[in-house]
């Protein structure tokens, strides 16, 4: 177990250098940031004298060259725009957006399995095809469309709900957050939902795949023939082996939602990660992208190991030699 | 934020809170955030608007760029027009209490030209100053090595700050408000990046207390989440009011709207120089001679431009057909210039003068997140010209993508926009119109590459010229040359719209950018 | 045969259990003949299915059944922008602009004929300078009384400080909007008097053009009409979906099954490759490809296919997992099948029930993750949209309360989604062979 999570870890590293590599390239190919960055009437002296002071005037291999020099020392580079640690930048905004994502995951599962639980069970009653037409509205909307929809009706029309923003956030536990407070929940709770309808609806049409899948199979069929009570079926038998695809897919889910909840973050203001890597993106401030994905890299990777190792705890037949590599 | 800042804050709060009764917090949302909170690191309109608030400048700019007494009470050149004297205001003190000098003057100006790592930096309107000369602590004399009429324009973009925060002052600083010391009508309390800034209301301020006690700029960069946070109720002022809202919000009783002419032009550029040109080929797509250096040809491309529909359809009303640089009452612009009439049978006509009149094929490259409705302006134009038998195109981008290629000449016709911030004429014709010649800074901005030597000496004439009704007869007519010429195609003035809460009032400005000092609430 | 024996459970579970039955069915049916047999017994899924092969019949035949070309901008007119449903297009009504000179210093009435174009033959104004602070004007036209079937009307050139009787002056332009009843007679007033000569410049417009088209779903921004835009919108978006699902789930299934399979070095460095794939935001994808390749469909179809495939690799190898170690994946090994034939014909089928859930939800994803894309501003050109580009698009009208250019394309996608996915549930039932009824 350990020799295999630190070869992971160490396979990670090369990962990461090829992230580096690739962004690096990318970034140069879409344009360079001080054309967008510089006051239009800007001379060209004051152009090139810019160009240089970022370091962007050095042939690529040379910025890459100085980056890993750099990272060698600990530092991720420094932010062309905002002339602040890059790394510092992304752990500002990280508890907002972990935050948001852990509450939309939460809302996605505890609404998600029940209901494609139900659905799977009971296939053909009104409840369970009303279940399965309702989620697709979870998905094929675009998720900005259904922000602003949330925005609309919650708080212009009906004036419940702030229209976006974070609330006030408190203290506890040790970790500063706005779910501690009553008034940052409210601010938490349209964007959260946002989040969270198209993973809801996604886990349900999984959950109720699988199980219609499994309720086939003859160890649930022994398990009824034992005359086992159906909740202790559904719960133990049932439950158990569906979690494989569901704990992928969830587990895939929120990495995307912790990285890219780009979307959300823009239509409800959310000063989160997501916000900060496509607003990088456009000003092409490669420092922060790097920054920010080496650190969705190490979490993708995290999650992943994560849900390999809760293969083996679903399903003993998988070994984490298997998974192995 | 130090602790004795936040102390002497909440003094301040507490003495005054008798007195401003009706005061309240105001919340702005802007549609994008500054990046810094050093005033000389970033010179861009979304830093500038905050740093306006909490610093002044020697001379102010007024709702429509005009040249108001700051920092400094009177200015001038002297006998000698290379050096300009400035006399101070006496009594003025920072945030901190601390009293303003010439020494404050002398510090900025130095400090400027080294922000390190400076994206884009202020240094272009210090660059021309050789000399600070403190006579006494309330006189200034700048110095220059050859006549240098924008002296006043170039300083009402520089924030003086503290000569107290010592010789590395650095951006950090700034940003955690250690170094956030000005003379601005509000001071800085909180900068949360992507979130909030925060100011208070300096009750020291020179010019009188301001109204509101707390203002809270917050940025919301979904125009349509704007327009819904103002709506709800979240906020009470929001700046970019998207032109698709307008008649809707017009009808609405909670809200307010303000509106204003900007010193923002938008126009196309046009590739006037190769002899083949990237995006214009023969109808097919066969390689042809660039038919846009014929002047007929852009002429007839101009006159082929609806500007009254661009207005009225695509803006929705809330623009102004242009036909030079600036809009009227602004300084240099020509009384003689006219809107080109639409009229696209005279453009086929001069089509086929110029040996087109079977057309050609061409595309409009613009940003399609960068001015107000860039992209459908784009695509009203290239439908336009379709009519008169062009077969058009359009391709629109990200800003990220397209300034770079624009700049690296990959275009033919370009939709660009440019606002003048010294609000002047010599602006745009500096840096769009004339010859593009990187050693001496000039036409930097001119990606058609259109050169005109008869414009080239006027304005060079122009920025020699300290007499102030000379300069600008100089610069109208260097524009009518250009005009004429069809330099560029201009197409409209940017009108910017402002929404409010019922009870407020917002005061337009044609710099764009939005202040807590220009909300008043309605007695 | 099969629908009574399918209707009655009873006599359903008979048929499943009794050998002879499914012996007989073996012989009587091809495999497509079972699957479409199974797939019919639903009618929802039936529905749903006719309603698919209606939309891709609409959308292949666009250019057939749309009444306007809306991707050609000679066919399209900014003029006929935002017209609600069931509007008629007309074109621009006949446009008249005429000068009227007026000088303060001349008392008394001058006659003056103007510029006699359509719509109104012979204009002749009467100026009547009576008052130093007052000058009347008299306008008639031919045919007469005709004013007031102007639609538009514009006066400019009023000079500074000076007045009309009618109308109201634009609040930040200089000219002033009259209506066309009130042009007959009006005034220009200055207090204190005027100061010069001034001409007066009359725009106007007839009320009414020659009518086009009635545009049924209204018109877009751009003057589109919506039912057109759709069914072309459609076109482009069910390729864009379709193709990139089907592209990024070939390859994203391949490599998954490989590296269940295989394990070890291959599979770390697929794995791994994915890790990195899934880390980098779409947005960053689509811009990088944006600035290298350009615009088009072809791109954004590469673009959706980068970002997705790694999703299915991902997904696909958690199920192959479990697979692998069955007996039957050790029996075909016994059998020294070959490694191809083990993947992909007895791992893959296995694998395939809770792919095909995600597939048709990637297709709607990828529709919808094509709009967003649109809506950053990085995806299809804006003069070809797809019903992604036209939600984006209109979105920005949904606060003015011009609802058709948002809400008709995205009921549009709804139906589209919904139809493909009535038909992906089903067939994932019946394709999978561990829940075939007669299996």
């Amino acid at each position: 177990m350990t020799v295999f999570v630190i070869r992971r870890l160490l396979q990670s590293l090369l990962v990461m250098a090829v992230m580096s590599t690739l962004v690096f390239a990318g970034v140069f190919a879409i344009g360079n940031p001080i054309d967008i960055l510089i006051s239009p009437d800007a001379t060209q002296a004051e152009y090139e004298r810019a160009v240089r002071s970022l370091g962007l005037d050095l042939p690529l291999w040379e910025q890459y060259w100085r980056f890993l020099q750099n990272l060698a020392d600990g530092e991720l580079g420094i932010s062309f725009v905002h002339h602040e640690p890059a790394i510092e930048l992304i752990l500002q905004r990280m508890p907002a957006t972990l935050e948001l994502a852990a509450v939309a995951l939460l809302l996605s599962i505890t609404v998600g399995i029940p209901l494609g639980l139900w659905a799977g069970l009971k296939p053909d009653s009104l409840a369970g095809r009303s279940i399965m037409v309702g989620s697709i509205f979870g998905f094929s909307l675009p998720n900005f469309w259904q922000g602003l929809m949330l925005i609309m009706i919650f708080a212009v029309m009906l004036d419940l709900m702030p229209a976006g923003g974070r609330g006030e956030t408190a203290v506890f536990l040790g970790i500063e957050s706005s779910i501690w407070t009553l008034d940052g929940l409210w601010h938490l709770a349209l964007p959260a939902i946002n989040l969270a309808l198209f993973k809801t609806s996604l886990v349900i049409r999984l959950t109720r795949a699988s199980v219609r899948e499994v309720i086939g199979l003859d160890y649930v069929k022994f398990a009824r023939a034992k005359g086992l009570s159906e909740r202790r079926v559904v719960f133990v038998h049932v439950l158990k082996n569906i979690m494989i695809p569901v704990t992928t897919v969830i587990g895939l889910e929120l990495g995307v939602m912790i990285a890219f909840a780009v979307v959300t973050e823009t239509v409800f203001a959310w000063p989160g990660m997501g916000k900060l890597i496509i607003d990088s993106i456009f000003v092409l401030d490669r420092p922060v992208i790097v920054a920010y994905l080496t650190v969705i890299v190490v979490m993708f990777i995290i999650i992943n190991l994560v849900v390999d190792i809760l293969y083996s705890i679903f399903d003993p037949r998988v070994r984490l030699a298997d998974v192995g590599a | 934020m130090p602790r004795n800042a936040w102390a002497a804050a909440a003094v301040a709060a507490a003495m005054f809170a008798p007195a401003m009764a009706h005061a309240e917090d105001l919340t702005i949302a802007v549609a994008s955030e500054a990046t810094a909170m050093d005033p000389h690191y970033h010179n861009t309109g979304n830093n500038n608007q905050i740093m306006a608030q909490i610093y002044d400048r020697l001379i102010n700019q007024g709702p429509n760029q005009e040249l108001l007494p700051g920092l400094a009470e009177s200015w001038g050149p002297t006998d000698d027009p290379t050096v300009w004297e400035f006399r101070l205001r006496e009594g003025v003190t920072f945030h901190d209490g601390s009293p303003f000098t010439a020494e404050d003057v002398a510090y900025t100006i130095a400090r400027v030209p080294n922000v390190p790592n400076s994206p884009s930096s202020f240094a272009i309107y210090t660059a021309d100053i050789t000399e600070v000369e403190i006579v006494d602590d309330y006189t200034v004399r700048f110095h220059t090595a050859t006549p240098y009429p924008l002296m006043a324009n170039s300083l009402s973009t520089i924030y003086i700050v503290s000569a107290d925060i010592g010789e590395d002052a650095s951006t950090e600083c700034f940003n955690d408000g250690a170094c956030a010391i000005g003379t601005g009508p509000y001071r800085q309390v909180e900068y949360t990046p992507g979130d909030r800034i925060v100011l208070e209301a300096n009750a020291d301020y020179w010019d009188g207390a301001p109204i509101w006690d707390t203002v809270t700029i917050r940025p919301i960069s979904s125009p349509a989440a704007r327009v819904a946070a103002l709506l709800a109720g979240d906020v009470d002022v929001i700046a970019s009011v998207p032109t698709t809202d307008i008649a809707q919000l017009e009808d609405n009783d909670d809200v307010n709207l303000w509106q204003g002419i900007s010193n923002r032009v938008i126009y196309l550029h046009i590739d006037s120089d190769r002899e083949v040109s990237p995006h214009v080929t023969a109808i097919g797509g066969s390689e042809i001679e660039n038919p846009l250096r014929d002047v007929r040809v852009r002429r007839a491309l101009s006159m082929a431009i609806d500007r009254e529909a661009i207005v009225d359809d695509v803006m929705e009303g809330i623009a102004i057909p242009a036909g030079q640089l600036l809009p009227a009452g602004f300084f240099g612009v020509s009384d003689t210039i006219e809107v080109p009439d639409y009229d696209p049978d005279g453009a086929r006509a001069l089509l086929e003068e110029a040996g087109y009149g079977d057309g050609f094929a061409v595309t409009i490259h613009g940003p399609n997140d960068r001015y107000i409705n860039d992209a459908a302006v784009a695509q009203a134009i290239a439908q336009m010209w379709s009519r008169i038998g062009l077969e058009t195109s359009v391709e629109t981008m990200p800003r990220s993508v397209y300034f770079g290629r624009a700049s690296d000449l990959e275009f033919s016709v370009m939709l660009v926009g440019w606002g003048a911030g010294s609000g002047e004429a010599s602006s745009p014709l500096r840096s769009l119109i004339v010859t593009n010649d990187a050693d001496r800074g000039l036409g930097g901005a001119n990606r058609g590459r259109f050169s005109n030597a008869e414009v080239d000496a006027l304005v060079e004439e122009a920025m020699q010229t300290v007499d102030d009704d000379a300069r600008a007869a100089l610069l109208a007519h260097a524009t009518e040359i250009a005009m004429d010429q069809v330099a560029i195609i201009p197409t409209h003035f940017q009108v910017n719209t402002w929404g409010t809460r019922a009870d407020l009032e917002y005061e337009p400005r044609t710099d764009e950018y939005t202040l807590a000092t220009s909300v008043t609430p309605i007695e | 045969m099969s629908e009574t024996l399918g209707n009655d459970p009873a006599l359903a579970g008979l048929a499943e259990r009794t050998p002879d039955a499914r012996r007989w069915r073996l012989r009587a049916e091809t495999p497509l003949v079972r699957v479409a047999r199974n797939f019919a017994e639903s009618r929802v899924a039936v529905f749903g299915l006719v309603l698919l092969v209606a939309i891709i019949v609409a959308a292949v035949l666009a250019p057939y059944i749309s009444p306007q070309n809306p991707y050609d901008l000679s066919e399209i007119r900014i003029e006929a922008g935002e017209l609600p449903p069931g509007a008629v297009e007309r074109a621009d009504p006949p446009r008249q602009r005429f000068d009227i000179p007026i000088d303060p210093a001349a008392p008394g009435v001058q006659q003056l004929a103007l510029n006699g174009a359509a719509p109104f033959t012979v204009v002749t104004a009467e100026v009547l300078v009576s008052d130093p602070e007052r000058i009347e004007v008299r306008l008639t036209g031919e045919p007469a009384g005709a004013f007031a079937e102007v639609g538009r009307l514009r006066i400019d050139g009023v000079p500074r400080g000076a007045e009309l009787t009618v109308g109201e002056k634009h609040s930040f332009r200089s000219f002033w909007e009259v209506p066309g009843a009130d042009l007959a007679a009006f005034a220009v007033v200055r207090e204190g008097g005027f100061e010069g000569t001034f001409e007066l410049e009359v725009d106007l417009r007839g009320a009414h053009g020659e009518a086009i088209m009635t545009h049924w779903l209204g018109t877009d921004s751009q003057g589109r009409d919506m039912y057109s835009a759709i069914l072309y919108g459609l076109r482009i978006s069910l390729s864009v979906g379709v193709l990139s699902c089907l592209f990024a789930m070939v390859i994203g299934m391949s490599l998954g099954l490989v590296a269940a399979y295989f394990g070890g070095r291959v599979e770390t460095v697929i794995m791994r490759i994915v890790d990195l794939q899934l880390s980098f935001p779409a947005i960053l994808v689509a811009l990088m490809l944006l600035a290298i390749l350009g615009q088009g469909v072809d791109k954004v179809i590469i673009a959706l296919v980068t970002v997705q495939w790694a999703y299915y690799a991902r997904t696909v190898r958690g199920s192959a997992l479990v697979e692998r170690s069955k007996e039957y994946i050790e029996a075909a090994t016994c059998l020294a099948l070959s490694h191809r034939r083990i993947v992909f014909r007895h791992l893959l089928p296995n694998c395939l029930p809770p792919m095909i859930v995600v597939v048709t939800l990637q297709t709607a994803h990828a529709i919808s993750l094509e709009a967003t894309l649109s809506f950053l501003g990085v995806g299809l050109p804006q003069t070809e949209p797809s019903l992604g580009l036209l939600i984006s698009n209109g979105f920005e009208y949904m606060m003015s309360g011009k609802y058709w250019i948002s809400i008709f394309p995205g009921v549009a996608l709804l139906i589209t989604i919904v139809a493909i996915n009535l038909v992906g549930d089903q067939l994932r039932d019946v394709l999978n062979p561990r829940m075939r009824r007669d299996g």
